[in-house]
């Protein structure tokens, strides 16, 4: 049957192998399948989504609410995009069985020569298992529009920044994209060869990681400007991880001037940066929404810094003190009354910590899963023997300890 | 409906090119989309059509259908439809699933929109797990290429995207 789907809802014939014989199914029922279907599977290009609905699809909703969060950057992209994946109105049904009809219209088949379309619902859901590979993503960000759109959208949600030179090539393009919201017309900023950004990028960014710096770019002054730059521009709202793991190139002045930009921060790495309790202290009145935090390694650090951290931040999760030498009772028990939450706690080589601070640790936190307190010398045996009869599901002192990492996206 | 009790029973379905299939309900009901229709339908009115699936790629989708109907397929990292930021680190596939899914890229797109169509998303994962697999270290012309998607950019767009990505680069 060569005709248009809308109307090719059979009432008379097709099998009735299941159909009582005095069973003869309506012309009206037919009619009324047709309306409730015909929509899910050919909406109508031109229109908008909204109008035409591709039922049963979430995951096609999440990319056009992101979708519409950039229009007002991109009125040239959207209709273009959409065209790609919206089916046209009235596709006529073609003989060769081997067309897909409902994703293309004629002009396109002719010059996709047999290719399938994917929507970019599909395209995303794939980019969902190369989420973690940068060279993956950019390859598909030049395949085509709609791989761009879902390209894009992962890649600069967790940029990886390899070298310090590629933090400043990272920051250009914020830039351009920045001054393309400032002046509210893009088509007159100029990028390089005077064209706007093609994406409203500075949305985008969710987690930033500088680790993947050599040791050299990481203690390197230039840094502080450079991050000083990324910070500016990204969305205080947007991003939520902050990875700055071994980088004493920012310095604790510059750190402490970028704090408000951290407002949304709910994973922070500090280690090893050689931080003090003056920019901890300043830090953690801006970030009342900070679940995790890495703080290992930072010896200068003492029980003042870690007591204001205790009150400003009652929903951690997850923290790493290890190393921190001066950390005392006091302050360990102020996390125990203020942080309820706490599920992972290191304290492991915090000289000065005693049975007092593990004892109320335990006491205060029904959600304790990890314990690590190893190298305490005032940490008496006889206790952490005791631990595990009186608190079997606790892992205490387990040998690999969760690096950091690898516990984002775990806990 | 009482579904249960129907489950022996069988159900017609008309796909595109009006090839017919009588499936039992059980294999059909691994559908979202075809399970919804079965329920909206009252018993014996017919074929049920599924206007945008062709007769062979049907036949693919319903010997998936067929091998998992009294399965669970349990999900892996990255398979949740609520997060849009779980990122899977390792792509997993089974080895029956693999064999299923050792087919030309014709056939593989065509499943992966009818697997998104008739919203069965086991299949769609295995789908987008097996075309992520093939992603690895291809530059964006082997993508094209491989997959037989045509570039729709023009010179300066995608000189343009060279450019704004050029960070990500692995130089």
């Amino acid at each position: 049957m060569a005709t248009a789907p809308h109307n090719t809802r059979p009432s008379k014939e097709g099998p009735l192998r299941l159909v009582p014989p005095n069973h003869v199914p309506s012309p009206q029922l037919g009619r009324t399948l047709v309306t409730l279907y015909v929509p899910q599977i050919l909406s109508r290009p031109g229109s908008p989504p909204s109008k035409a609905p591709i039922l049963h699809s979430k995951s096609f909703d999440k990319v056009h609410r992101m979708m519409s969060s950039w229009d007002h950057q991109n009125l040239d992209g959207l209709p273009k995009l959409y065209t790609t994946v919206t089916p046209p109105p009235t596709p006529q049904c073609p003989q060769s069985p081997t067309v897909f009809v409902t994703h293309r219209n004629s002009a396109e088949i002719s010059s996709l020569g047999g290719t399938t379309r994917l929507p970019l619902e599909v395209v995303d859901r794939i980019l969902r298992y190369v989420a973690l590979d940068q060279d993956t993503l950019w390859a598909c960000a030049l395949v085509n529009q709609v791989w761009n759109l879902a390209a894009t959208l992962r890649l600069w949600r967790r940029p990886v920044l390899r070298t310090l030179s590629t933090v400043d090539l990272f920051n250009r393009t914020l830039a351009s994209a920045s001054c393309a919201i400032m002046v509210g017309d893009h088509h007159t900023v100029p990028w390089l060869d005077g064209r706007p950004t093609t994406h409203s990028y500075l949305d985008y960014i969710v987690h930033l990681d500088f680790t993947s710096l050599d040791s050299v770019q990481r203690n390197s002054s230039r840094l502080s400007r450079l991050m000083a730059c990324t910070l500016r521009y990204i969305r205080i709202s947007s991003l939520q991880t902050l990875d700055l793991g071994f980088c004493k190139g920012l310095s604790n002045y510059h750190l402490q001037r970028l704090a408000p930009q951290l407002g949304s921060l709910e994973t922070l790495n500090l280690a090893g940066s050689g931080r003090q309790d003056i920019v901890l202290a300043k830090l953690v009145q801006h970030t009342p929404r900070l679940t995790r935090l890495s703080l290992a390694w930072n010896i200068q650090l003492t029980t003042f810094g870690i007591i204001q951290l205790a009150h400003r931040c009652p929903q951690l999760q997850y923290l790493d003190l290890s190393h921190c030498s001066l950390v005392e009772d006091t302050a360990v028990i102020a996390l125990a009354t203020r942080c309820r939450q706490l599920q992972v706690l290191y304290v492991s080589y915090c000289h000065s910590l005693t049975d007092v601070a593990i004892m109320t640790i335990l006491h205060h936190c029904a959600h304790l899963r990890v314990l690590n307190a190893l190298g305490c010398p005032g940490v008496s045996q006889a206790l952490l023997d005791e631990i595990p009869e009186r608190y079997p599901k606790l892992l205490i002192n387990h040998s690999d300890s969760i690096p950091f990492r690898q516990d984002f996206d775990t806990l | 409906m009482d579904s249960t009790k129907n489950d022996t029973d069988t159900v017609v379905l008309r796909c595109y090119d009006n090839k017919e299939f009588v499936v039992p309900r059980k294999v059909a009901r691994k559908s979202v989309l075809i399970s919804n229709m079965m329920e909206d339908i009252p018993d014996g009115s017919g074929a049920i059509p599924i206007h945008n699936v062709r007769g062979l790629v049907m036949e693919k989708v319903l010997e998936y259908c067929t091998h998992y109907a009294d399965t669970e397929v349990q999900e892996d990292e990255g398979d949740s439809d609520e997060e849009f930021d779980v990122p899977a680190r390792t792509i997993d596939i089974k080895p029956w699933d693999a064999k299923f899914i050792d087919v030309d890229v014709e056939m593989l797109f065509e499943l992966l929109q009818a697997a998104n169509f008739l919203e069965i998303k086991p299949l769609l994962n295995l789908g987008c797990k097996t075309v992520a697999s093939m992603l690895k270290g291809r530059t964006p012309e082997e993508i094209r290429k491989q997959f037989n998607i045509p570039n729709d950019f023009t010179e300066e767009e995608e000189e343009q995207i060279r450019k704004e990505n050029q960070w990500a680069e692995d130089r």
